[in-house]
């Protein structure tokens, strides 16, 4: 058969179907947009999926399916670009301020944190691994509550993650400049 | 005195399927008929003027594809058909929903004959529709040729089942071609003079 006529003809039948699903997930400015990806990864479904696997499906389900899957990836897609661009953490002084949880009124004072200490924080940050790291970028860059947090990791308690990767941030520190006695803020960055 | 129908036969090309064989098929054998398009929007691309849009001619802002709210629209379309056109030929895919809805607007009309008991001279008999389904019509002289093709999904096959059982109950006689066929051209060529033989002369053609 025709697979793109098929495809139509899915399109057709379960046009409400899709659009249901997709607004669970998605906000009405989008809806036509993902519709309109939505029937390119049907398309590419029904192309590469072996007939005879296809033959267990009922066109209602095997759309439900495609759908929310596609829009489950979407969304992952999404957020995570979020936590890459927190990544991208390049000038930015609010890590220096989070990690030491000082505000700087002297410019001296500031400037030294730049030169210096800016470097072993980077570094510290560095050797966590991608998971603590993100809980500390999450929570103290995006300024993200607990409650976003868990929705975004998955977790439940990731207070008590962060609070972990707090303590192993203040302890790579410590080894990397004994020297100086870094305070890290573990309360709501607000 | 000119015959109220118009003389040449008719053809119904129902539905995606149907629309791709009709642009595909010799354009001096479709003149030899009365050719209508019924299809469920229109495409952007494509104007035909023989054809009707389901999705335009409903009143409300957008006609859903599904049996129930396409019965009605559909069933008055035939009705005009059959009204202006002497019977003819019906083709398109039993797997798509617009010609499953053609196929189930089609009734065997109940000939009921009165005073059984008591031998007449004459029978008094009347076509009777079942009570609430107004939208029914009568379909008994007309063919119907539908496209065929692997379909893998569960409840398209369920369909196309009951369509093909429907349709050799209400309709004069039923026969299957080959989505993809090359010589439905020459199959409505043969068609025009006689039915029968079109459908034994012809490769890939047959009786259901």
């Amino acid at each position: 058969m025709n697979r793109e006529l098929l495809l139509k003809e899915i399109l057709h039948r379960h046009k409400r179907l899709i659009k249901s699903v997709i607004r669970q997930y998605f906000k009405d400015d989008f809806s036509d947009d993902v519709y309109q990806e939505v029937s390119i990864s049907l398309f590419k479904k029904i192309g590469e999926e072996k007939e005879a696997l296809l033959e267990r499906w009922t066109t209602g389900n095997f759309v439900a399916v495609v759908v929310r899957n596609f829009c489950i990836s979407e969304t992952r897609k999404a957020k995570s670009k979020n936590r890459i661009q927190t990544k991208n953490f390049e000038d930015d002084d609010a890590l220096i301020r989070a990690v030491h949880g000082s505000t700087f009124t002297d410019p001296e004072e500031m400037d030294y944190f730049h030169t210096s200490k800016k470097i072993n924080v980077f570094e510290a940050l560095s050797q966590l691994n991608d998971k603590d790291r993100e809980f500390i970028m999450l929570r103290y860059f995006q300024k993200n509550s607990i409650a976003e947090i868990n929705d975004i990791m998955g977790v439940t308690n990731s207070s008590v993650y962060i609070d972990r990767a707090v303590k192993k941030l203040k302890k790579i520190i410590g080894d990397l400049d004994d020297n100086d006695s870094y305070e890290i803020i573990d309360g709501d960055p607000e | 005195m000119s015959s109220y129908y118009n003389q040449k036969e008719h053809i119904l090309w129902i539905g995606e399927h149907a629309k791709a064989l009709f642009k595909a098929t010799n354009q001096s054998v479709l003149n030899k008929y009365e050719n209508h398009l019924l299809l469920y929007e229109q495409d952007t691309n494509e104007l035909y003027t023989n054809a009707t849009y389901l999705n335009s001619t409903s009143s409300e802002d957008e006609l859903d594809y599904d049996l129930n709210s396409m019965k009605e629209p559909v069933s008055k379309y035939l009705k005009k058909i059959k009204a202006h056109s002497k019977p003819g030929l019906l083709i398109g895919s039993p797997f798509e929903l617009l010609m499953q809805c053609v196929i189930d607007s089609a009734h065997v009309p109940q000939v009921n004959v009165l005073n059984e008991s008591a031998p007449m001279l004459f029978e008094k008999v009347h076509r009777s529709i079942p009570k609430n389904r107004h939208h029914l019509i009568d379909l008994s002289n007309q063919n119907v040729l539908f496209l065929k093709s692997d379909v893998p999904f569960l409840d398209l096959k369920r369909e196309a089942l009951e369509t093909f059982k429907n349709a050799q109950q209400c309709l004069s006689s039923t026969m299957t071609a080959d989505v993809n066929m090359t010589n439905l051209s020459e199959f409505l060529f043969r068609y025009q003079e006689n039915h029968d033989d079109a459908v034994n002369e012809t490769e890939g053609i047959a009786f259901l």
